[in-house]
């Protein structure tokens, strides 16, 4: 290749990624006010954001008064619509900053009592940054010293050490951390919220019913987010519990004073928990296990002064999380969304007369609690379903005869479906821009009409239409939490005239999911009015309602099976299971006692903690800034910590600093290090990495580029020379989990003297520059059941072609070669039926036609390639380039292809392996065996390899946020006529 | 008896003081696990927030983008490719149709009514015949289309003469490849302008004339006619092809979107610089920053 090609390839890939249009071009516009930078979509978006402003205004005066906090910085919220349905998060280093999703609220099952979804989130939210962010010495020196709280970063794991000296509180296990925040949204919102939740109330007494066992705050993070089927819920359920017996037991002041980090409190969680209380967390723990343990027994015998209502179970086993069930009257199966621990989420058909659930269809992006949202056209065996459900729900139909699905509409965001058997209409509620609109869709279900928007705050949910096709019944919730069941006429409603009858005000308990009975003259649904979740049953003629069980956990989701037998679904620790009860009108049914109401009686300091309306807090006396958002004139200095780093095994020191926007549209890291042993040539002991990142793009440059992994084992990345790079990346396809990326970059090299990605392959004598476009391509497709810790089906591939073009400096002048290479891979792999375990063939290949003898033509192949302390994959042993029992680059050709069986046995959870602060949380093995050949086109140059090895990993969890992975692993490599080898592999991922 | 009187009315008086601390106390009436009673659970709650305590912006836009015009706009391919087309981006400027709008509104429901002309069959037939596709991609034909005399002259019977006779090829010399003269003096002072005269000869137009109800689309909107961005968007092929699509026409038949078009604070939004940059961008543009921003964040809770 001449220099001209060379040069002319260069320009082409650089005008391919200047020709690719930027789509992250959204507008968004601030409105800052001394505490906060609300960001948000303008003019989407322009409704809603005066009143987060003021709810935000409103909580941060509320925590600043309860902990003495004064913000010191402005705290990043933005708004955003990227779910179906509300939820938030928040961020801490380096700055504090709040996301939080605009839509509605999700009413299933009562997990989560709210009024007003922002002024609700923002009570919670901002709790969490308050606690997080309160500082005290040391933390405000070290604050002082690196500039402000410091994230982790891979690249520089000592940020690990100086994110637990700035930030101290986050080192606290979720539920602490959430059962704070939630025991504040409750007593802010004037009692509703989840201390005094049902749901969590339901919990508790089932397993004291049951006798199940509680954990332990160990055992809480370390196997209850694997192994049930309410994963991280159990942090909040916990938490909460927890949080309001302690400020219960003591008063909500002394429980401020635990979470707080006033001058003299302790920095760590458990130490100050000690300090305030005077006896270990351990301890406390116990004791409100026993307490919740009598309570809960109070509350079973409540519940036991009448007759309780038996049930049949139509599982032999518990199905986790459940949609609404429907029934196929002819084949005597009810179908239902069903996720569970050890299964893919599905869509499964239970017989009524016994036997195994049998599994229909993949629920692709299943949520926790509701699975998915149905509806069922039994003349048609049509079966409505929704996919993507945490994220922008599509509309899907599966044929319950053939088990085809076809995806009806994409992104519709449309759920709580409801079929009109009449007229063929399915109806359905939309959730866009903050709004629930009801929408009705007519064969072929391709797109929907409106019917009806509904005013902010006022969400319909759970819908049903009469058999006869002529009126809708749905639940409505309002701005202050109240929920109220409703009837609407279908020929007046689909004029949009949503004048209803108000059946029943259920106050602040959600009346959930109301079905028609058989004949259409009766509602049934469940409520939690007594405090359990009890079945309902509304006479439309009678204008009257009558409970109809007495239940000792919770029956949801009822189903009129003729007579007075009904479908519910039963709570059980392990999820819920269907059952059939025989409904009939009690005249007695004892109350609950909520443990939240009593403790407000015991302190009723919490009534003050109400929070006013936030339509009483002035912007304008505040000072509102209103305007676009500028992020590269936002770009701040964030941080500056010392390093270090490894060259060539000599140790090296300096500083890391990182700029960046507040929405991280910019993002700048530089470092810079010095080797001082003078083993080393001068030109080779200084360091500097410079790396700019914006969406879609990232540009480099590198000069003896040193790395601090390099100071453990034998994989080594530092290199001499002066490294610049481009690279353009974008998702072609999201459409999670199935997601297809592109990168297209342009990497550059001089002075080097080993292959930037072969370690120990050296270059020519005659190399002096290299310049390598590229194109790789990876899509995947991967799934995996809740719980697990691996991905147990799908698939995975990428295509990766590159030019390695190199000038060759010669006595006689220079010259250009080009050297292109391509390389696929394709990974396939399906469940195993031992829970959470698969079975994988992982495939790849790869072809240059460039000169053997030439090291830029060659891919080298290896080990397993983990070093001691690492950073990257675990499994390394999967990657292309690995081939554990050999030494690292070992395996050299011009071509090769490897295949591989990978074996992923079940994982091991640990209850109690450690201690909170540092803890075992699961164990998984993997045994792989694999084949490889290189040069396929050269019998004298070709090798062909095989292996066989296993590796083990050990999840541990070091001051209850930080994930670090301890793997170990044996390979033998064989080969034809000569002798074999093996390899052991340690290695301590640590971010 | 005196003895009798006085232990019934102490009796009473008993009565009436448990009575009285029994409802001090609450315990009277039973509220909890009584016999014939289903017992409401007692939790805590206070007075919440009201409608009145959230205090919402303008909901205009709101309005619009929870309707099926928008919904359409942001889904429907055949809607994306007009709204991405170059002529739409650069070429048409939505104030001035809008303008055409607001003028029909105030002259009452009438010829000019957007909606009406979007929704009517003779439009559509228009638009969806090839010839005319092919002849509105001439300037000329679309000046002619825009010309008040041509409005005129179209809906006297010498046009439609003339049109029978060209597509007859009596007026039409094929030696030449022209069209013979027509005698009306409105012709006349038409084809006064060579281009003008260009444009009646162009042979797709003629067929488009005579195939298609032309001049009864042209006499009903003639104030649309002759608005430039209006011919842009028309001479524009994803345009017609989404005026030919059902979706299309069933959305422009629905009373919404005639009330929507026909609404006040529609024509504000719409006109509205911000919103007509974020409509003419590719909507998935906002998705795709708000992912990109978030991946880089190591969520906390």
């Amino acid at each position: 290749m001449t220099r001209g090609t060379a040069r002319l390839l260069a320009g082409i890939t650089l005008a391919c990624c200047l020709a690719l249009p930027d789509a992250a071009r959204a507008e968004y516009r601030v409105l800052e006010t001394p505490h906060v930078r609300l960001i948000y979509q303008h003019p989407a978006q322009d409704f809603i954001v005066d009143h987060t402003a003021r709810c935000f205004e409103n909580s941060l005066r509320f925590h600043s008064r309860i902990f003495q906090y004064p913000p010191h910085e402005k705290i990043t919220l933005i708004l955003d619509d990227q779910s179906d349905f509300a939820n938030a998060g928040v961020w801490c280093a380096p700055r504090n900053f709040l996301s939080t999703h605009l839509a509605p609220a999700n009413f299933v099952y009562e997990t989560g009592p709210s009024n007003e979804r922002m002024n609700f989130t923002l009570n919670h939210e901002v709790a969490h940054i308050v606690t997080l962010d309160m500082a005290q010495q040391p933390e405000r020196f070290f604050r002082g010293l690196f500039l402000g709280k410091v994230p982790e970063d891979a690249d520089h794991p000592e940020t690990m050490v100086y994110n637990v000296l700035t930030l101290p509180r986050r080192n606290a296990p979720r539920w602490h951390r959430e059962g704070t925040a939630v025991f504040f949204e409750t007593w802010m919102s004037g009692g509703l919220g989840r201390a005094q939740g049902p749901y969590d109330e339901m919990v508790f007494r089932a397993m004291v019913r049951d006798s199940t066992p509680f954990y332990d705050p160990l055992g809480l993070e370390s196997e209850a987010s694997k192994a049930d089927f309410q994963v991280g819920v159990n942090s909040y359920l916990y938490g909460t519990r927890f949080s309001t017996w302690l400020a219960g037991q003591n008063s909500p002041e002394k429980f401020v004073e635990w979470v707080a980090r006033r001058p003299g409190s302790r920095a760590y969680y458990a130490n100050q928990f000690k300090h305030v209380f005077g006896t270990s967390l351990a301890q406390s723990w116990h004791q409100w296990v026993d307490w919740e343990r009598s309570f809960q027994r109070a509350n079973l015998d409540s519940i036991r002064r009448y007759p309780t209502t038996s049930s049949r179970d139509l599982s032999a086993r518990a199905l986790g999380s459940v949609s609404s069930a429907h029934l196929d009257s002819a084949a005597r199966v009810l179908y239902a969304a069903v996720y569970y621990p050890g299964r893919l989420a599905h869509i499964a058909a239970i017989p009524l007369d016994g036997g195994p659930e049998r599994a229909l269809h993949e629920v692709k992006g299943p949520a926790l609690y509701f699975v998915s949202s149905l509806a069922w056209d039994p003349d048609t065996h049509t079966l409505f379903y929704t996919a993507d459900n945490d994220e922008w729900r599509d509309l899907c139909a599966l044929d319950t005869r053939t088990g085809h699905s076809t995806v009806l509409q994409r992104d519709a965001r449309v759920g709580d479906l409801a079929f009109n058997r009449v007229d063929k209409s399915l109806w359905g509620i939309r959730h866009f821009n903050g709004i629930s609109t009801l929408v009705r869709m007519t064969p072929p279900y391709r797109d929907y009409r409106r019917v009806f928007s509904f005013p902010y705050g006022r969400d319909l949910y759970d819908l049903d239409i009469a058999p006869d096709g002529t009126r809708l019944a749905a639940s409505l919730a309002e701005i202050s939490g109240r929920h109220t069941l409703r009837l609407y006429d279908l020929g007046t409603l689909s004029q949009g005239d949503t004048t209803a009858r108000t059946l029943y005000d259920f106050g602040a308990s959600v009346p959930s999911s109301f079905v028609f009975s058989k004949d259409g003259r009766r509602l049934f649904g469940s409520s939690y009015y007594t405090g359990v979740s009890n079945i309902f049953r509304y006479d439309l003629d009678a204008d009257s309602m009558d409970v109809v069980s007495n239940c000792e956990t919770g029956f949801f989701r009822p189903l009129d099976l003729g007579g007075d037998s009904l479908v519910v679904f039963r709570y059980s620790g392990q999820g819920f299971v269907p059952a059939v009860i025989q409904a009939r009108p009690l005249t007695d049914v004892s109350a609950i006692t909520f443990y939240g109401a009593q403790v407000v009686e015991q302190h009723p300091e919490l009534e003050t903690w109400k929070v006013p309306s936030p339509s009483t807090i002035d912007l304008d006396s505040i000072g509102v800034v209103r305007g676009p958002y500028h992020g590269l004139r936002s770009v701040r200095l964030m941080t500056l910590v010392p390093v270090a780093e490894a060259y060539k095994d000599r140790g090296s020191a300096g500083l890391a600093a990182e700029f960046s926007d507040p929405l991280s549209f910019h993002r700048l890291s530089l470092s810079a290090t010095y080797s001082p042993q003078s083993s080393l040539d001068d030109d080779e002991r200084f360091h500097v990495s410079a790396r700019y990142e914006r969406p879609r793009w990232e540009a480099y440059a590198r000069f003896n580029p040193a790395s601090f992994y390099d100071f453990f084992g034998p994989t080594k990345t530092s290199r001499k020379g002066s490294n610049l790079g481009l690279a353009y990346h974008r998702q072609l396809l999201r459409d999670e989990p199935r997601t297809i990326e592109m990168r297209l970059g342009l990497d550059g090299w001089t002075g080097l003297e080993r292959l930037p990605r072969d370690q120990n392959v050296e270059v020519p004598d005659d190399f002096d520059r290299l310049v390598s476009p590229y194109l790789q391509i990876k899509g995947s497709n991967v799934r995996s059941s809740i719980g697990a810790v691996d991905q147990e089906k799908g698939h995975r591939w990428s295509f990766l072609y590159g030019n390695n073009v190199v000038r060759f400096h010669h006595l006689d002048g220079e010259t250009w070669l080009g050297f292109p290479l391509a390389q696929a891979t394709l990974d396939l792999g399906v469940p195993l039926p031992l829970r959470k375990s698969s079975i994988w063939l992982r495939t790849a290949g790869g072809y240059s036609p460039g000169d053997r003898d030439e090291p830029f033509a060659n891919f080298f192949l290896g080990g397993f390639g983990n070093n001691w302390v690492d950073h990257q994959e675990v499994k390394r042993y999967r990657e292309a380039g690995s081939f554990p029992g050999i030494e690292i680059d070992n395996a050299a050709g011009t071509n090769f292809a490897r295949a591989m069986i990978d074996l992923n046995l079940p994982p091991h959870t640990f209850q109690r392996l450690g201690t909170p602060a540092l803890y075992g949380s699961w164990l998984r093995f993997s045994v792989f065996s694999s084949g490889l050949v290189t040069n396929m086109d050269a019998a004298d140059l070709r090798r062909k390899l095989a292996n066989v090895g296993v590796q083990a990993d050990l999840r541990i969890q070091v001051f209850a946020r930080q994930s670090m992975t301890l793997s170990s692993g044996y390979a033998r490599a064989f080969e034809r006529g000569a002798a074999t080898q093996d390899e052991w592999m340690v290695s301590l991922k640590i971010l | 008896m005196k003895n009798a009187r006085s232990v019934f009315v102490t009796a009473l008086v008993l009565i009436g003081v448990v009575i009285g601390v029994g409802v001090w106390k609450g315990a009277i009436p039973p509220k909890f696990g009584t016999e014939g009673a289903i017992g409401a659970a007692k939790r805590y709650s206070s007075q919440q927030i009201t409608d009145s305590d959230v205090r919402l912006g303008d909901g205009s836009i709101q309005s619009f983008i929870q309707s099926d015009l928008f919904h359409a706009i942001a889904t429907n391919p055949d809607f994306q490719k007009v709204l991405k087309s170059d002529a739409f981006k650069n070429g048409v400027k939505v104030d001035n149709m809008l303008d055409v709008v607001a003028d029909s509104r105030k002259a009452g429901h009438g010829q000019q009514d957007f909606s009406q002309l979007v929704a009517s069959t003779d439009f559509q037939q228009m638009t969806a015949s090839a010839d005319f596709k092919k002849a509105i991609r001439d300037p000329k034909v679309q000046n002619l289309l825009a010309n008040e005399d041509f409005q005129k002259w179209s809906a006297t019977e010498d046009f439609k003469s003339y049109i029978a006779d060209a597509q007859k090829g009596k007026n039409q010399d094929a030696s030449k490849g022209v069209v013979k003269d027509a005698k009306s003096a409105e012709y006349k002072a038409l084809t006064a302008n060579a281009d003008m005269k260009e444009a009646l000869s162009n042979a797709d137009f003629i067929a488009a004339a005579a195939n298609t109800d032309m001049a009864k689309v042209i006499k009903e909107n003639q104030k649309w006619l002759a608005n430039q961005d209006f011919m842009t968007l028309l001479a524009n092929e994803d345009f017609q092809t989404l005026v030919a699509s059902e979706d299309y026409q069933n959305l422009v038949a629905s009373e919404e979107f005639q009330h929507l078009v026909a609404n006040e604070d529609f024509q504000k939004i719409a006109k509205n610089q911000d919103f007509q940059k974020w409509l003419k961008e590719d909507y998935a543009a906002v998705v795709a920053a708000s992912e990109d921003m978030q991946k880089n964040k190591a969520q906390d809770q």
